[in-house]
């Protein structure tokens, strides 16, 4: 080993024992917390809302319990759609598919259809019902037909005398009964 | 690491999950270490408390990344090498150090009065400036951190970012540099 | 014992046909998600007579009575009385039924109404329930297959096209069928209900073998005895003929009252008036269920006759469910509300 060597050991051994003291480490401690502290503080409203929302999340025991009324909701949905869904099924296998049952024709089902919205005192039955244009064209067809037929039946009243007699008087004894 | 730094884990864990009481703790553990490495790199006391505390900080702001409690005194070490990188370029603004030789007689006189002395911050300070002066920050980072203290090349490559081989090329030259005053000047 | 034989009045019990004078009624009960019921009753008959004690079911002056006629395309006038009434609850319903001074006053009826909050649904059964007439009766699914009960529960409109469609003939030797096995059905009740009543009668008097258990061994021997004196069972029943094969000749004798008022009691149930009438529901919201009929319309339909009712209740039910909206909104945005927090717990763990 050459003197350089040496004098280079001697030098690093000096360094080596000389280890830096960090002198007034509290007061560097307390700094550093008073400015995390501070950082901290400094937290957006949008994060504080964040954080207060969201925030149960990070707990464990919290966590754990919303999943579970979660899954229990989302299985009770589940299972109650299914059992609807599978009645209405079997509801289709009862349907009688040829006719409707003591409807004879459109017009009638129609009229049934604004009679019972009459009955409810104008509100629709939960659900709703709905007329197409078709029907709607149907009743006034039928209305016309109604027409036609009053005026044929009208005409057959006023030209026969007797039966102009008859119905009057079956119409007073009606609307007295009525009153 | 020569020095075995004792840390629960649990200390970390709850570090990273926000606890402030734990790493006040951390800090009372580890900021001697990073004021050591800082101190050594920077020669400058008051330069070398600003880098614990910024330290300390970018800690707590990215504690959360760090991927194990193993991995930690890597990753602490690594963030005072990096400030202490960012203050010496800083430094190169500033005008070139010199000593005189007055400066070089007191180091000769210190190392001739006992070579077990342990000298106090300033003069160690005043040391290490004179003898490094010449050196680039990685060659500083290096030499300190190989030389004094006393990490292997493996660690120092981790730290550094460096590959072994560059470590041991800065470390050489380092040697060198200093050597070379010394021989020049003591 | 009364003038009409047994086999007579099972022909005139087992014949679906309607009287000259009752009205053909339709009730139909639109029912509100509340429990308030709009009744309406419809009544369609050839003449303009509508007398109260012809009526299927009980209605008043305090319902909205209107009166139309109907001008068919054979030029046959059809004369239509509808009556509406607005029910708070079954409750008013039942009372109407106890107070019913109509054809069916005899005929214990009462409606009930279930609603069931199940959370994301709200469900809701009707039900319209006649009481049984005879107790001791049998089913009569122990006696028709499943195609013949379908039959014989299913609205006459039904059975007509049934009748007049591609498979006629083989639904007129259906009816046939259901003719021969409700005869049978009707005699072995109403043999059972006469066992009941007699044994009763003769509890305590009469040794073991006129208990109820031992005469209902003999059940069949007195159904085929029924069979055998078919035309003459009156006569045949006054002279005790009948009874004396039955119970033997001592027991015949002794017991003559008491197997008489037996035969009081049984024709009762056979003679009770009733006139049949049809059923409509209309539930709230979506049907999910129902023992009735179902069209295209989803309109619920029951005919009411008193075979149906006859050893067995007639219960018409539906069932139906709405959703419940802000059940749904609640716990939809309770879901989303714990998927997004789980959702940025995991992304931001990730982005650490």
């Amino acid at each position: 080993m050459t003197d350089e060597d040496k004098k280079y050991e001697q030098v690093l051994k000096m360094l080596r024992n000389s280890k830096p003291i960090l002198t007034e480490s509290d007061i560097v401690t307390e700094k550093i917390m008073r400015q995390l502290q501070e950082e901290k503080s400094k937290i957006s409203i949008p994060e504080l809302i964040f954080e207060y929302l969201f925030g149960w999340a990070y707990i464990g025991w919290v966590r754990r319990s919303m999943i579970a009324v979660v899954v229990v909701i989302v299985v009770l949905f589940g299972y109650q759609q299914a059992l609807i869904l599978r009645r209405i099924n079997e509801l289709s296998g009862q349907r009688i598919q040829h006719s409707s049952l003591i409807m004879t024709n459109m017009q009638d089902e129609l009229l049934n259809k604004i009679q019972e919205y009459r009955v409810t005192g104008w509100k629709l039955p939960d659900g709703g019902k709905s007329v197409s244009e078709k029907e709607i064209n149907e009743l006034i067809n039928s209305l016309n037909k109604l027409q036609v037929k009053y005026k044929d039946l009208f005409y057959l009243i006023e030209n026969d005398p007797r039966l102009k007699k008859y119905v009057e008087t079956r119409m007073n004894e009606s609307n007295k009964t009525k009153h | 690491m020569p020095q075995q730094i004792l840390i629960q884990e649990n200390i970390i864990e709850n570090c990273r999950n926000g606890s402030l009481q734990d790493f006040r703790k951390l800090i009372e553990l580890i900021s001697p270490f990073a004021f050591s490495v800082a101190f050594r790199i920077l020669a400058d006391e008051e330069q070398a408390k600003d880098i614990v505390q910024e330290t300390m900080i970018t800690l707590w702001e990215t504690i959360k990344k760090i991927k194990s409690p193993g991995s930690f005194m890597t990753w602490f070490y690594r963030i005072v090498v990096n400030k202490c990188y960012d203050q010496l370029r800083k430094r190169k603004r500033n005008p070139e150090f010199s000593a005189d030789d007055g400066t070089w007689t007191l180091i000769s006189n210190k190392m001739s009065e006992n070579s077990n002395l342990e000298i106090e911050n300033k003069e160690t300070a005043m040391m290490i400036k004179i003898l490094t002066n010449k050196l680039s920050p990685k060659q500083k980072a290096v030499f300190v951190l190989s030389d004094l203290e006393e990490m292997s090349n493996e660690e120092v490559a981790l730290i550094t970012g460096m590959s072994r081989i560059n470590v041991k090329a800065n470390l050489h030259y380092a040697r060198k540099r200093i050597g070379e005053m010394i021989a020049k000047h003591i | 014992m009364k003038s009409k034989t047994i086999k007579s009045v099972m022909i005139a019990v087992s014949l679906i046909v309607f009287s000259c004078d009752e009205p053909e009624t339709t009730v139909t009960n639109i029912v509100h998600s509340d429990g308030s019921v709009s009744r309406k009753i419809e009544m369609k008959n050839h003449k303009n007579n509508f007398k109260i004690s012809d009526l299927q079911v009980p209605f008043d002056s305090t319902w909205t009575i209107k009166d139309t006629i109907e001008i068919g395309e054979k030029k046959d006038t059809t004369f239509i009385k509808t009556a509406e009434k607005q029910f708070k609850n079954v409750g008013e319903i039942n009372k109407s039924y106890l107070s019913d001074k109509g054809a069916n006053k005899e005929i214990k009826r009462k409606a009930i109404f279930i609603k069931k909050f199940k959370w994301f649904n709200t469900e809701y059964r009707f039900s319209e329930l006649i009481d049984k007439k005879m107790s001791n009766g049998y089913p009569i699914k122990d006696f028709l297959n499943q195609e013949e009960l379908n039959y014989f529960y299913s609205p006459g409109s039904v059975n007509n096209e049934k009748l007049n469609g591609k498979d006629s003939l083989k639904y007129k030797a259906l009816v046939d069928t259901i003719k021969k096995k409700t005869d049978d059905w009707t005699g072995k009740s109403l043999i059972s209900e006469w066992i009941y009543d007699f044994s009763r009668l003769v509890k305590g008097t009469a040794a073991n073998d006129l208990t109820e258990a031992s005469l209902k061994k003999n059940e069949n021997e007195f159904v085929k005895l029924l069979k055998k004196y078919d035309n003459k069972f009156d006569s045949l029943w006054k002279a005790g003929v009948i009874l004396k094969e039955m119970i033997g000749i001592d027991n015949a004798v002794k017991f003559k009252t008491e197997a008489d008022s037996a035969i009081a009691i049984v024709t009762k149930y056979l003679t009770a008036d009733f006139k049949d009438y049809s059923v409509r529901i209309i539930m709230p919201g979506k049907v999910i269920g129902t023992n009735g009929f179902i069209d295209k319309t989803e309109t619920l339909l029951w005919p009411v006759k008193s075979d149906y009712f006859f050893t067995e209740p007639y219960e018409m039910w539906a069932e139906s469910k709405t959703p419940n909206k802000w059940t749904w909104i609640v716990t939809g945005i309770f879901v989303i509300f714990v998927i997004t927090g789980l959702a940025i717990r995991f992304l931001r763990k990730k982005q650490n």
